[in-house]
This record gives C-alpha cells, structure tokens and sequence, in this order.
C-alpha cells in the first residue's frame, strides 16, 4: 500500500535577485513498512525535500499525500495536528529543548498530541530500554553526549508510534561506532513497531540498509538502487 | 473525572516547570502581572469606595424622596396629617421638614414639605400619587409643584458608575492586554524554536494556545494576593492623604480576579494565533537572532563597502527593524503615563473650580439691579453674584469676523467678500458693567478689562470656543461685528450653524462695526460658542435688546455643611416670595465638589500612571537581555578571531548611546502626541456627549515630562548595559574549574 507520495514538488528560495531552485519536481513514492535513503551531496536539496513531505515547509508547486491525505492543502493547525498523529521526525541537530530532561523531552509529542486510546507508559519502557538511555531520562540534553542526544531525539519521534518516520542525517553528527549503534536501534526499533522509514544521509554505508537508494542532485531526485528488488 | 485531575495534574506539572526551571525568563511576566493587577486593584477598590462615599454624601443632603414647594396651608395640613397614620400599610411616607414663608401681599403662609417613602420607594411612589395628587391639585388654583431627589432614582447613578468603571477597565485592559502581548511576543519571538518542536510533534493552536494559557494563570494566581495587598496599601494611602479614609470591601478582589484572567488569556491568544499560522520551519530556524536581522546586504551598501569596517555599526544597522519596533513598544507606555499625568491634572483642576451653588430667576416681570445685588450679597453665606444676560449671534442675524492669523480653529468659515477673515456666529454677546468687569476679574486674563466702560468700541472676548482654545488674541486686536441690515431673499429654516452663515452671506446685507480688544479671556468658556462682552450702550447699538437680567448665579463657600446649605437655600426662596414668578434652582455644586474631593481621583490616576510607566523598562530589558543572549555566540566567535574585550564591550556601548538617542526622540514625539490627543480628547471630543462647562487650560505636566524622559533614558543605557554585566558575569562562570570539568565530563 502506499503511504507517501510526493509529486513534482518545487521549493524555490529567493535571494535579492536570484531565485535558487532547492527542490525542482520531486517525486517519490513510498509504500508502507519500507525503508528508503536520499542520498546527495551538501545543498543538493535532500533535507528541503524531507521538510517538505514532513509538512515543515510549504512547497512552492507540487503535493505530498500521506496516507492519502494531502498535507500541502492543509490549513497550517490541521497539518500540525496530521503530523503529531502519523509523522514522527529526527532532525540532524537533535534540536531538544534545553531546558526539559531527557524523559520530558521524549515525551513531548504524547503531550502535544492526545491520542486517546493510546497507552505510552508501555512502549516507553521499549524504547528506553532498545535505545539505551534508561539511566539518562533526568539529565538535560547539556549532561548528554552526542549520541545520547540523537537517541533521545528518535525515542521522540517514535513515541507517538508515527506511521512515517523522517529521519534528516540521524548519524551525521556521529562518529562510525555511534552512527551504527544508532541506525541499528532504528531499524531495531523500526521492527518494534512497524513503520515506515524516509531517511536523509550522505553515508552510503547507511544508505546499503534501506530498501530504496534515492539520489538527489541539483534539487531533482532519482532512484539509485532497489535493495528490494535485487 | 480522572481524566480531568490527569489533565490538570500534567499541565500545572508542565507550566510549573516551564516558569520556575527558567524563572529568569519570566520575571518579566511576574512583575508585569503584579503591576496590572496593582492596577486593576487600585481602580477596582478605589470605585468600591467611592460609591460607598458618594452615596453616603448624597443621602446626607437629599435626606428627603419628594420636595413639595410652595403649598398652602390646607395642601400642608393634606400632607401633615396623614403622616400621623400608624395602621399598617396605611403608612407610606415619613414628614422630613417643612420650610414656611411668607408670602408677598398676603397673610397667608407658604410652605415647602419634605416627605420620605417608606419601604419600597416605586410602589410607595404610585400609591401616594394615587392618594394624593388629586386632593393637593383640587386644594389650590395653581395646582402644585413637587420636585423629586436623587435618591428616587439613585440606581441609575450607579449604573453610571459601574459604566463608568466598565468603562475605565476597558482602557485599563486594552492597555494591560497591550502589555502583555508585547511581552509574549517577545518571548514568542526568542523562544520559537521551542514553539516549533511542539508544532513540529503535532501541537495545534489549542495546544500552543493552553501550554502558553497554563504558564501566565500559574504566573497570574502567585501575584494575585500580594497585588491585592499593595493596590490596598496603595489606596489606603491616597484616601488617607486626602482625608476621605478607606475601607475595604472585600467583593472587589473578585472583579480584579476577573479582569486579570481576561486579560492573561487574551494576550497569549494573539501572538500565538499569529504564530501557530506559520509554517513549522520557520520556527524552529529562529534559534538565533536572524528572524531579527533585516537585509545584511543593504547594510554593507550602506557603508558603501563589501565589509563593514564599524562592526558596531553594521549591527546596529542590520538589526533597525528589531531597534525601532522595540523601542516604541517600550517608550508608548510613558506616552500612557503622561496622559495619566494630564488626567489627574485635570481632576485635580475641576475640583479646584468656583461653580454656582443657586441660579436665581427673577421672572419675566422683573429684572435683576443694583438692589438686588445689595439685597442678594447681604444673605449670609452668599459669597459670589453673576448677573446673566446675553444674545445668541445668530439669533440676530449676526456674526463676527476675525482676522486670519488669531484664528486657530476649525469653527469658522471663510467667504469670498472677505478674503483675509474669518466668521463665526457661535457668539454669545454679553453686556457689561463694572460689576461683571469685577467677576471677569477674578479668571484669568489678558489686558484691561475696564475698556469696556470707558468706549463703546472696546470689548473683551474668550480665546476659547465651544469650549477649547480656538484663538490667539492680543489686547489692541480688532475685530468685526456684523449687524444685518437687509435681505436679498428669505433663508430656508433648516440651515443651522456655519450653515446658516453660509447662506446668510449669499443672502443677506451685513453693516460691520470694527471694535477693539481691550481684554482676552482665558478661561471663560461656553459650550455653544464664544463669549463678547461690551458697554450696556454698545450691546443695545448690536442686539436692539435693553439691557435686563434675569437671572443670577450665586455662589457659596464650597465647604459649606449640609444645614448651612439648607439655611441658605432657605433663605434665598424667602427671598424670591417677594418678587412674582421668582425661582431658585439649587445645583448643589457643594454636593458635587464633596463628592469629587472625596473621591481622589487625582492620586488614583497618578498611581495607575505610575505603574503602567513600569512598561518601559519592562520590555526594554526583557527584550534586550533575550537578544543579548542569543548575540553572545557571535560575540564569542569575534573574540575567538581576535576581538579584544574593550571592542565588544564597544559594542555594547554604542547600542546604549543609539537606544537612548532612539528613545528620548520617539519619547518627545509619542508623549508630545498623546499629551495632544487627551486634551482634544478631554476638551473636546467627550464634551460632545455631555455638556461640559469646563475648559481646561492645555498644561505640559513638566514633572512627568521629565520622568519619563529620566526613565527612558536609564532604561535605553539599562537595557544595553545590563545585559553586558550578564555577559561578563557568564564568562566569569564558564572559567571556574568545576564548569570545565562538567563540560569535560557530559563529552
């Protein structure tokens, strides 16, 4: 089934008098419970493009359907509210708030979105317990490492249980040892779950996990390789 | 119900952290929120005193429901009798007083009654009307005159008063919600990375909206009781200086409850409507100050380089947007002060104000003269006579005309006859003696006022029209009075006003007389005009009308008790039996002036005035430290590629000298303007909706001037230098060992 699609979209910045293409007609599709990198080189586009599918950034021209659900007609609180129910999202500065601990940081989405019927006291101890961070819940992002902080970061994306994860260089910060650890807790915790995966990276040995290779260049997007099929 | 203490239980657990782990960040909002509160307090508890005063004052002199003037001795007996009934509901009005007089011509004896209802006053009221009425009219060919208190219909004064504080609490809340916002704009406008992350993990307005509503109510419930105390303190002090006393009452801390939740749940909902509308990513890029920063590029060109070689400068350049918007926002609240200033002024001025106690009205018959000056001044108690008699301009067909350097008004029109003048016809024209020479003596004025006695062609004039500064005038000035002397054609009745002067210049013929200003009146002042005053001869010359008054105001000692009042009045209407048709209305201006002496309005508004002033340092130092903060970074970048610490102190030093230069100027100009906007406000927008008879001198309240420009520029340097001390102080902190270990130990 699908569960994300991407067409033609275009972001375009612009600079006095000089308009930047960041994104020129993408297009992906992703079917759910798959696993796919964007790979390319620095300021080829690939996180704009993430933001964009994540509903971050608005698209200049173009429509991303999650679920079947047009994100870029949205009015700004309903997207924010689709998001919080079915997309989770790891940012490749971590970006926790400084001031909340570990655990209150984790458990932002669950207080910004209500799902009733949804029980995170259970599945909390899970991830914790898979991503290592039990013993770190009451220290401030400052008193934690680099990849601490990263794992603190997925453990927040995943707490809602999304639907779609958008992960932006979750290891690009990290030194090889860590970068694995922590993709391998993903994809671990991914299994857990069972959802699907859209992660930016320029780490090709990263990028030999997923199910799909994307490539993007210039603001274009092309597959590279389908693990799946071969 | 679970649920509920669940929902509570998180979000109070939430926003208590959110507060206290960065109480610095929410200083700010602590002591804006004590300061507005104070301020409801003191307006709350000070309207809860004063209708306890006012009611208290007017129930000692209206101690009476209905006056019943000038009956004759059966219409008495009617009255006095039935007061002895003692059956049960038989009984429905008590007997107050009764004042006899004689009466001119006769033996006989008039009396004015005073009655009391009983029990409830409406039904009371149709009861003795159906009683009564009837039998006092059939006992006397002239029927009877009743007059009814205040206090008959004392629930409409305080639905007056509650509108009035509604009304005071309107601007009072549109300010303190003006406050606030600004506050949480800026801490939307620092914080939003954190607001996006909640965007970012599916936080909706609702969401945005309550986590910001549950950090202000928790702010909002720890001031609350001790604001309370201090606006009681506050008041208590006022009321005693001025010698009213205070109590307490205990509803009010309910209304200042009220008014603070509104306000605290209205500031946040704005700026965070405004800010959940935006796209998530904008948000959380504004992690730095860039959202701040206009145009890099323009700055560069400004210094005409590729780099700025002033870095300062290019800072100061680069962030304009960011300096200007908060420099007003900071700097309005002393123009806010500064017409608190002026309203207290001018309290404190209507106060002060000589207003007559009686108008007497000598009938149509007869005429007020020297004799009756005598007979009038020698009434103990009276201490002031104002004769009245006067002709509207256009009543007459006349109009004046002025030339157009002493006009400074827009109540004139120009006509092409007379290309260098301006006309009026809001005139009144007054005649004058050396007796209203000597009551005009006692305002203020310009020049001679006995001019008027010595030429026909001399006369005093007000500078003052419809009630507000309209004119420059010198003494020796002239001016045209025009006198109709024809017409072309009849003018359609439904013009009015300007208007009818307009067609009176198409249609009819004017003779004019030129007359010299020998005085100019500052503060006489009526609502429908201007006032002229000229010889007896001059005025008859211009009206066609002898000269006679009939009527006078008078006037009593302001302090004067209630009794000495009575007994005044008393007097003056045995006074008025021996002339036919003779009236006294009582305006009880005494009443009024204990009324509002005891209300000290004047220190309620100065207080309020001097807590809204708190705003400007407030915002001007929350802003300033939160852009600090987030600059140091560049400013430790700087250092790390050779700045020295003079340079960045440099920095900070200048931006200190730009603020304070930025704020003394928009605080000129903002408080200029205000100052400005409540005296037309005050003389002559509002007197449009009740008739004002006051005008009030246009006065710069210098010693608030100058507060507030002391206050804006310690708080521009404050601002600036503060956060510099902040800085220093962070530095010290980050090189003690212990800090280097933990930053050591957390890599």
């Amino acid at each position: 089934m699908l569960i994300l699609q991407a067409e033609n979209v275009i972001k375009q910045y612009r600079q006095y008098d000089e308009v930047i293409y960041a994104v020129n007609r993408a297009s992906l599709k992703v079917e759910d419970g798959e696993f796919v990198a964007i790979m390319g080189s620095s300021g080829s586009g690939k996180s704009t493009f993430l933001h964009v599918m994540a509903g971050l950034i608005r698209p200049d021209y173009g429509h991303v359907k999650i679920r079947g659900n047009d994100i870029t007609e949205m009015p700004q609180d309903e997207l924010n509210r689709f998001r919080g129910q079915f997309i989770g999202m790891v940012f490749q500065k971590h970006n926790l708030i400084p001031q909340l601990t570990a655990l209150e940081n984790i458990m932002i989405p669950t207080v910004m979105c209500n799902k009733e019927e949804f029980h995170f006291e259970e599945h909390l101890k899970k991830l914790i317990t898979t991503l290592k961070i039990s013993d770190r819940l009451n220290h401030l992002p400052s008193e934690l490492s680099g990849g601490q902080q990263q794992r603190v970061a997925i453990a927040r994306a995943m707490i809602n249980r999304p639907q779609v994860l958008f992960a932006d260089e979750p290891t690009g910060n990290l030194d090889r040892a860590n970068a694995d650890e922590v993709l391998d807790l993903l994809l671990k915790t991914r299994e857990v779950i069972g959802q699907t995966i859209v992660m930016v990276t320029h780490d090709i040995s990263i990028a030999e996990k997923a199910d799909k290779i994307y490539i993007m260049d210039n603001g274009g997007l092309e597959l590279y390789k389908d693990n799946k099929a071969i | 119900m679970e649920y509920i203490i669940e929902y509570l239980r998180r979000n109070i657990s939430l926003a208590w952290k959110g507060v206290f782990f960065h109480l610095r960040q929410y200083v700010s909002f602590f002591i804006a929120m004590l300061v507005i509160q104070t301020m409801y307090g003191i307006v709350t508890f000070s309207n809860d005193r004063n209708n306890k005063l006012e009611y208290g004052i007017i129930s000692e002199v209206y101690d009476y429901d209905l006056m019943f003037i000038d009956l004759n001795e059966q219409q008495r007996l009617t009255l006095v009798n039935d007061t002895m009934t003692v059956f049960g509901d038989e009984h429905i009005f008590d007997l107050v007083r009764e004042t006899p007089r004689a009466e001119e011509g006769s033996y006989d004896r008039r009396y004015d009654i005073y009655i009391k209802f009983v029990g409830d006053k409406d039904s009371a009221l149709a009861e003795f009307q159906s009683r009564y009425y009837d039998e006092l009219s059939s006992l006397s060919k002239e029927g009877f005159r009743v007059s009814a208190s205040p206090m008959m219909s004392y629930e409409s004064y305080r639905i007056q008063s509650a509108f009035y504080y509604l009304a005071f609490a309107a601007i009072l809340t549109a300010v303190s919600v003006y406050f606030m916002m600004n506050l949480y704009s800026i801490r939307l406008n620092h914080y939003s990375f954190t607001y996006g992350i909640y965007m970012t993990f599916g936080a909706d307005f609702k969401k945005l909206f309550s986590t910001a509503a549950w950090e202000m109510l928790i702010i909002n419930f720890i001031t609350f009781i001790p604001s309370c105390i201090i606006a009681a303190l506050i008041d208590l002090i006022i009321y005693s200086a001025g010698g009213s006393g205070f109590t307490f009452h205990f509803f009010g801390i309910f209304k200042v409850l009220l008014f603070s939740l509104i306000i605290t749940l209205t500031s946040v909902t704005l700026p965070m409507l405004r800010f959940s509308r935006q796209e998530t990513m904008r948000a959380l890029l504004a992690e730095d100050n860039s959202n701040l920063v206009v145009s890099p590029r323009k700055s560069f060109d400004f210094h005409k380089k590729k780099y700025p070689l002033v870095y300062e400068f290019a800072g100061l350049w680069r962030f304009r947007r960011y300096y200007v918007k908060q420099t007003a926002a900071a700097v309005v609240f002393t123009a806010i002060f500064i017409c608190g200033a002026f309203l207290s002024y001018e309290k404190a001025y209507s106060v002060s104000l000589d207003m007559p106690q009686f108008m007497f009205n000598f009938g149509s018959n007869n005429s007020y003269t020297s004799t009756e000056y005598k007979e009038l001044s020698e009434i103990e108690g009276i201490t002031g006579i104002e004769k009245n008699f006067s002709c509207r301009a256009d009543e007459i067909k006349s109009h004046v005309l002025f030339s157009k350097p002493n006009v400074k008004t827009s109540e004139v029109i120009y006509d092409e006859a007379h290309p260098d003048m301006a006309a009026t016809n809001f005139v009144l024209y007054h005649p004058g003696d050396e007796e209203t020479v000597g009551i005009l003596g006692k305002g203020s004025f310009e020049g001679d006022l006995s001019g008027i006695l010595s030429s026909d062609r001399n006369i005093i004039i007000s500078d003052s029209i419809k009630n507000t500064y309209g004119f420059d005038f010198n003494p020796g000035d002239k001016v045209l009075i025009a006198k109709n002397t024809g017409k072309i054609k009849e003018i359609d009745g439904m013009f009015t006003g300007l208007e009818l002067l307009r067609e009176q210049f198409r249609f009819y013929r004017f003779g004019y007389e030129e007359y010299t200003i020998c005085a100019v009146l500052n503060d006489d002042v009526t609502i429908t005009g201007m006032n002229i005053y000229m010889s007896d001869k001059a005025f008859y010359d211009l009206t066609g009308m002898e000269v006679s008054y009939k009527s006078a105001s008078l006037y009593i000692d302001k302090n004067t008790d209630v009794e000495t009042t009575r007994a005044i009045y008393d007097s003056l209407r045995e006074y008025a039996g021996y002339y036919n048709g003779a009236t006294v209305r009582n305006l009880e201006q005494s009443m009024d002036y204990k009324v509002e002496s005891s209300k000290q309005k004047p220190g309620t508004y100065a207080a309020v005035a001097s807590l809204v002033v708190i705003g400007t340092p407030l915002i001007w130092l929350f802003s300033q430290i939160l852009y600090y903060k987030k600059r140091e970074n560049e400013f430790d970048i700087l250092q790390a590629f050779g700045s020295t610490e003079g340079e960045i102190k440099r920095i900070y030093v200048i931006d200190a000298v730009f603020s304070a230069v930025l704020g003394i100027l928009f605080c000129v100009i903002m408080d200029w303007l205000a100052l400005k906007g409540i005296y037309y406000l005050t003389n002559v927008v509002l007197p449009m909706f009740y008739r004002e008879t006051i005008r009030y001198p246009f006065v710069i309240p210098v010693w608030a001037l100058a507060a507030a420009l002391l206050l804006t520029l310690v708080s521009a340097v404050a601002s600036s230098m503060v956060p510099y001390i902040l800085y220093l102080k962070s530095k010290e902190v980050k090189q003690e060992p212990s800090d280097i270990l933990a930053e050591t130990e957390s890599v």
